[in-house]
């Protein structure tokens, strides 16, 4: 459950095979075809999953290295910006800011941290803990844009 | 418990929801039909709007969020109940209660909390359409229009995705037809979506919108080689070809469809001259298409060395002026 929108596991290799579009006919009848088109797109969309999972793995790095609270790599694996996330877990903007900092983050309260957990779809043990090894930073080869 | 319901495939997720809800109840549209009724062709540049922390402008090529239904069903004469939610509980048993009652009920959600959806697609994107049609326990049968075939989906997933935050929040939106006339002249509410699209396209005295927001954004785009570093003018085609193409509507999607519409408005008017609107509609979507083909290039690095950026405005005044003959044309016909 909790594992299921990280920025890792967006590889999965489901493909948008049939998007549709509509094409007028020589009698004026209208059809639905398969928008064979669409799959031009997919790179750029795999280009913005690559820029997506390179914050995500920097954002690890940055953990690792003691520099950011653990807060900081999984708002990055979520997509998610200070806003965003101050406005799921009900407080202000400023504040999700300071919990990035892991001096303050050791000592949030357990209700926030819960909060916190919740607006992530983690525990709390995992919303305080890093993976153990960085987020893949390459491509993946089959996964493609939607 | 399942309503018998038809799943519709639709090429974008609003006016293929507002379609086959509008067929359960009896009445006969098509998706193309919807989307031209409702005017939902535009174009709109918006480079004082800023999307995304990466500060990139909003370019839209659709009317604003809501105005599609609005206008079907102000044309359609039918009536929605259309309502948003604080409490997400009661979102939920209101939900409940109309599908106890047999009515399949439209939500609006945020792609990122459906765990049906291929990962890739899960961006924070709040204004994605759905249709719930039946519940077991705690799941539900939904009709996502942008899938084949119907989907199954929790209930705390459903409640998450209704109640996401950010931009445009669905706070817990939920819509279905309480009124729908059973035969309906498509004739009046057909030319008064066309009419106002023409309008929209050529008229509006502002000179971001319609076919002059495109020869706008032309030039723009003609200008990020001198104004940004190589990557970030990359990066800004890329984000077009996004806004270009998502979910196969955007730009090019939206003129195929459209075409679709004007072909069909032909036979619904006896109007024999928009036959030939539709085909070069469609020709333009071609075009669309391979602008965002080359600005994808241009994102990935392929064409640095050629310089793609006079020749993406180059395809973006074509489709301009291609436009406006188009709708001058249409303007002439249903007049």
């Amino acid at each position: 459950m909790a594992a299921e929108n990280r920025v890792s596991q967006v590889d999965t290799p489901e493909r948008w095979s049939d998007v549709v579009t509509y094409q007028p006919r020589k009698d004026g009848q209208v059809q639905q075809v398969r928008d064979d088109g669409f799959t031009e797109s997919v790179h750029v969309h795999r280009q913005a999953w690559a820029i997506i999972r390179r914050n995500a793995a920097d954002a690890w790095q940055e953990v690792r290295a003691g520099r950011k609270s653990p807060l900081f790599y999984h708002m990055a694996a979520n997509l998610l910006e200070p806003g965003m996330l101050a406005e799921y877990v009900g407080i202000w903007t400023w504040r999700v800011r300071r919990h990035l900092r892991p001096e303050v983050f050791q000592k949030l309260p357990p209700a926030l941290l819960q909060k916190y957990a919740w607006a992530l779809r983690l525990t709390v043990e995992e919303l305080k803990s890093l993976p153990d090894s960085p987020p893949p930073v390459d491509p993946p080869s089959q996964g493609t844009g939607g | 418990m399942q309503i018998p319901f038809t799943h519709l495939q639709g090429a974008h997720c609003e006016t293929a929801t507002i379609a086959s809800l509008l067929r359960h109840q009896g009445l006969n549209v098509t998706e193309p039909q919807v989307f031209g009724i409702g005017s939902g062709l535009f174009f709109a540049y918006f480079p004082f709007i800023k999307v995304t922390d990466q500060k990139f402008p909003l370019v839209s090529f659709r009317g604003p969020p809501g105005s599609i239904i609005r206008k079907n069903a102000k044309r359609l004469g039918v009536r929605f109940h259309d309502v948003t939610y604080k409490d997400p509980q009661r979102a939920m048993d209101d939900l409940d209660r109309a599908l106890d009652q047999g009515i399949p009920v439209a939500v609006q959600t945020g792609v990122f909390w459906l765990p049906y959806l291929p990962g890739a697609f899960r961006f924070h994107f709040n204004a994605h359409n759905v249709i719930v049609f039946g519940r077991d326990g705690d799941e539900y049968h939904m009709s996502d229009p942008v899938l084949a075939e119907p989907v199954r989906c929790l209930r705390k997933d459903l409640l998450r995705a209704r109640f996401s935050r950010g931009e445009m929040a669905p706070k817990g939106r939920m819509y279905y037809p309480t009124l729908v006339p059973k035969d309906v002249d498509l004739r009046v509410p057909v030319m008064k979506g066309i009419k106002e699209t023409a309008f929209n396209m050529l008229k509006i005295p502002f000179p971001l919108l319609g076919v002059k927001g495109m020869r706008r954004l032309a030039l723009t785009v003609e200008r990020w080689p001198n104004k940004l570093t190589p990557e970030m003018a990359a990066m800004n085609a890329g984000h077009l070809v996004l806004l270009l193409e998502e979910i196969g509507t955007g730009g090019a999607g939206f003129r195929f469809m459209y075409g679709a519409f004007l072909a069909d408005a032909a036979r619904i008017l006896g109007i024999e001259g928009l036959a030939d609107a539709a085909r070069r509609m469609t020709e333009v979507g071609d075009r669309w298409r391979d602008f965002a083909l080359l600005a994808s290039r241009t994102c990935k690095g392929r064409d640095h060395a050629e310089d793609p950026y006079p020749r993406l405005a180059a395809i973006l005044r074509e489709c301009a002026d291609r436009e406006e003959a188009i709708f001058k044309d249409v303007r002439a016909q249903v007049r």
